[in-house]
């Protein structure tokens, strides 16, 4: 560490170069998160509620995917497009990526949001005569989406982390950022120490915010299923 | 499907899974070693050195492992340490690693109730003998789950070797699927053996589980 790199790492214009790298983390992990948890709601409430055949299509899905490394699916996503003759860029790779990796994981925190929402009040929402889709949409979803947003908070951050391997796809996000300022002036310890300290400001403040949401939630008095009751083997 | 494309490279697939398997046991036990110093630490009496344990804990959960491995990578030969790829990939994931495991040790020791605590030492045993004969048993039983959970994912980032041209499982597939073209066969393949290194492993940890939690209903201990 030296005094000329940090002067080198903290300027103005390194400063401005790093934060748009962390915009386009962000962006990426926002953008995965969304189309991920529209991924992830009917996988997790296949697996969670209904019996069938599409259970299995399911199951195989978040079980590859929580269990390859995300490296492995960005590298073969980057080759694969120009195979098949699709030229997309880094970003759309990584993008696709991340979206399939945390929509697996995203599948067992809706499941286990759904499954937190006791089970007596789909029966009494389909005795009242509500239909299976409306029971789904007005009574089951509100209530674990309630359940979930401390889980669903966590596992962005942990997406948020994951973004960064797509350095190695040559996405200029954060953590490539400072490999091309550190190759610039020199200073790889000063430059990550900066990173460092940007993502962990990023993900700190998700955490707590995370840790205050689950203990308000956990005030007001979630109502989740307990253990007694019965359970549904499908809706 | 070239599948010749992977019995011709054979060599080079065994030499990077014989990399990856050697970095998995390698940051397993380190990061497990580290993780009992830290909880030890964040458990401890000294004020100094828990809030130093903690904010270790802190930076390491809210960092990207690629972070702490370009620093390791990067920075350490700045500080005149200069470690191999292979070695500097293990020492930033095995540091990484340890701050997860740590936490979850240190949440299995604090769900063993207060009162098996006390209830030890007004039996006589000294404090280290609470803990031994005591409250580590329970505490193994609780921590059990998140450990395992990060024991797969240890094994899951040593694919980051690839990135610092650590000559790991990922990093010869790309390179070879990046020669032959041939990126869904090796993929695939590469993909087939993460899984068979992963899936067994947390299949054996839920056994062990099961085992554990029946054990302790047994003895009547939650």
């Amino acid at each position: 560490m030296s005094w000329d790199g940090w002067a080198a790492a903290l300027e103005p214009s390194s400063v401005k170069f790093l934060l748009r790298g962390l915009y386009t983390t962000l962006l990426l992990a926002v953008t995965a998160n969304a189309i991920s948890l529209l991924i992830a709601i009917p996988v997790g409430t296949y697996r969670e509620r209904v019996a069938g055949i599409w259970r299995w299509p399911a199951t195989l899905y978040v079980d590859i995917f929580r269990n390859i490394p995300v490296l492995v699916l960005l590298f073969f996503l980057r080759f694969a497009a120009p195979i098949v003759d699709i030229s997309v860029s880094s970003f759309v790779a990584a993008l696709v990526g991340l979206t399939v990796y945390n929509g697996a994981h995203l599948s067992e925190v809706v499941r286990a949001g759904i499954g937190s929402v006791p089970n007596a009040q789909s029966k009494a929402a389909m005795s009242s005569g509500l239909s299976r889709l409306q029971t789904f949409l007005w009574i089951v979803y509100p209530q674990a989406l309630r359940n979930m947003l401390p889980a669903l908070l966590s596992q962005f951050v942990i997406l948020v982390q994951a973004s960064s391997l797509a350095t190695a796809i040559n996405v200029i996000e954060l953590t490539r950022s400072g490999q091309i300022l550190f190759a610039r002036y020199g200073n790889p310890m000063e430059v990550f120490a900066v990173i460092a300290l940007m993502y962990f400001l990023v993900n700190f403040s998700l955490s707590v915010f995370a840790t205050r949401l689950h203990a308000s939630i956990s005030r007001k008095g979630a109502n989740t299923q307990q253990p007694g009751e019965a359970p549904m083997a499908s809706v | 499907m070239r599948w010749d494309v992977l019995s011709g490279h054979s060599d080079v697939f065994l030499s990077g899974l014989l990399v990856t398997v050697r970095a998995s046991v390698l940051t397993l036990a380190l990061s497990m070693g580290l993780a009992i110093i830290v909880a030890s630490l964040r458990i401890g009496r000294m004020r100094v050195l828990r809030g130093l344990s903690r904010a270790y804990v802190e930076f390491l959960q809210n960092t990207p492992h690629i972070v702490v491995v370009f620093f390791a990578y990067y920075g350490l030969p700045r500080m005149g340490l200069t470690l191999s790829a292979f070695a500097s990939g293990v020492v930033g994931l095995s540091i990484y690693s340890s701050a997860f495991m740590s936490e979850a040790l240190r949440s299995g020791v604090n769900a063993v109730p207060r009162d098996n605590w006390e209830a030890g030492e007004s039996s006589g045993l000294s404090t280290i003998g609470v803990f031994r004969h005591i409250v580590l048993p329970q505490a193994f039983a609780h921590a059990f789950p998140p450990l395992t959970n990060q024991w797969v994912r240890a094994v899951k980032n040593t694919s980051i070797l690839a990135v610092i041209a650590g000559g790991d499982l990922l990093y010869h597939a790309t390179r070879v699927a990046s020669q032959t073209f041939a990126v869904f066969e090796v993929y695939g393949a590469i993909a087939i053996v993460y899984l068979s290194l992963t899936i067994p492993l947390s299949r054996l940890s839920q056994v062990v589980e099961r085992r554990v939690a029946w054990r302790a209903a047994q003895l009547g201990i939650s």
